[in-house]
């Protein structure tokens, strides 16, 4: 029973402790914070307005089969398709194509082996850095389609591509 | 530490959020200051339980609610505002672990919530608060989330399981777990 006491007593300090709070921020933070998502607008504006003018000269159409479209591009060394999917790294956004594709090629070429699918995997694999899950997974996954699952498999392979870009891959370019 | 059941709560009324999530998605940023100023403290706090430090827990609300505006377009009602908000937040928490494990004890602010004013201000009490930090600190980060998710933000089982994407039966494991350790390593300062 004295037992029981002193848990009930050691829970309800511990509930305390838990409510306790942090000084407040109040005005100063949200307007740090608000500085900082109005900078943000402007970078994903300017980088919208970047990825815009590349489209208008990518070769595949954007639809719903876009990440199909532009893996079967790369599997027939369509110059015009690396060479887009290269000018995507520097952006943001482009690692996350990037990923899918890789992923679906890695997924791929389980079953039918290409030259080119078959130099990705090797390269990939070797070249796989253990930076998994890093900042840029959770981003992918929102501006994605692609399920986080999916991401956190493509993850070694997205830090090799923004790390060392696609030059590492043999394209055969 | 009573079981919540969350059939006696009632469940706050998120439709502010809700509309501010809408206009943002709809491009409009000012919207964004009503979601700040509601959910600042509850994310500083959720953090710095987690960093124990006030700056860079105040660094991770501010990348959240960053990713949060980002991800406005996204955003679908189904679930409450705070599943959405807090799932961001561990991702982020997380993310920081995985860059900052290399350099442990960077800045330990475990000072500050003592010095906000403490009636129970001996030194017993003291000691105690601080055992309670660094245990909740130590303890595996899904029991923390879970158990600061319920404890500190009030969540019920649903949400928390909903946010961390884990059966409810787990999330009663992990508090259960917490609660366990945190009585384990404190009940020595109560016979003191």
């Amino acid at each position: 029973m004295n037992n029981k006491n002193n848990i009930d007593s050691l829970d309800e300090i511990l509930d305390g402790f838990f409510k306790k709070e942090v000084p407040s921020t109040d005005e100063s933070f949200t307007q740090k914070v608000l500085i900082a998502i109005n900078k943000e607008k402007e970078l994903i504006n300017a980088k919208n307005e970047q990825i815009n003018k590349l489209f208008k000269t990518f070769p595949v159409e954007p639809n719903k089969d876009f990440t199909k479209n532009v893996l079967e591009k790369i599997n027939k060394q369509d110059k015009n398709t690396i060479s887009f999917v290269k000018k995507l790294l520097p952006i943001g956004l482009a690692a996350s194509l990037a990923a899918i594709v890789v992923s679906i090629v890695i997924k791929n070429n389980q079953s039918e082996q290409s030259p080119t699918t078959s130099n990705l995997t090797v390269a990939a694999n070797e070249n796989a850095i253990d930076k998994t899950l890093g900042a840029n997974l959770f981003e992918l996954s929102l501006e994605s389609e692609v399920s986080l699952s999916e991401l956190i498999k493509a993850s070694e392979i997205i830090t090799t591509l923004e790390t060392d870009n696609l030059e590492m891959f043999a394209f055969n370019e | 530490m009573p079981e919540n059941d969350d059939s006696f709560k009632q469940r706050p009324d998120y439709s502010e959020e809700l509309n501010a999530m809408s206009a943002l998605a709809r491009g409009d940023t000012s919207a964004m200051e009503i979601i700040v100023k509601k959910w600042q403290k509850p994310l500083i706090n959720f953090f710095y339980r987690s960093v124990k430090s006030f700056q860079t827990a105040e660094d991770l609300a501010q990348n959240t609610f960053i990713k949060l505006y980002k991800a406005a377009g996204t955003y679908e009602p189904k679930a409450a505002f705070p599943t959405f908000l807090f799932f961001i937040a561990r991702n982020i928490l997380i993310n920081n672990y995985r860059s900052t494990s290399k350099r442990k004890n960077e800045t330990n602010d475990s000072e500050l919530l003592n010095n906000i004013e403490d009636a129970k201000n001996d030194l017993s009490y003291k000691e105690l608060e601080n055992a309670f930090e660094e245990a909740v600190q130590e303890l595996p980060e899904n029991q923390r989330t879970a158990i600061l998710l319920l404890q500190q933000q009030e969540l019920s089982y649903e949400e928390i399981s909903a946010t961390m994407n884990t059966p409810i039966a787990n999330i009663k494991t992990l508090i259960h777990r917490a609660r366990k350790t945190l009585r384990d390593k404190l009940t020595i300062y109560l016979q003191k």
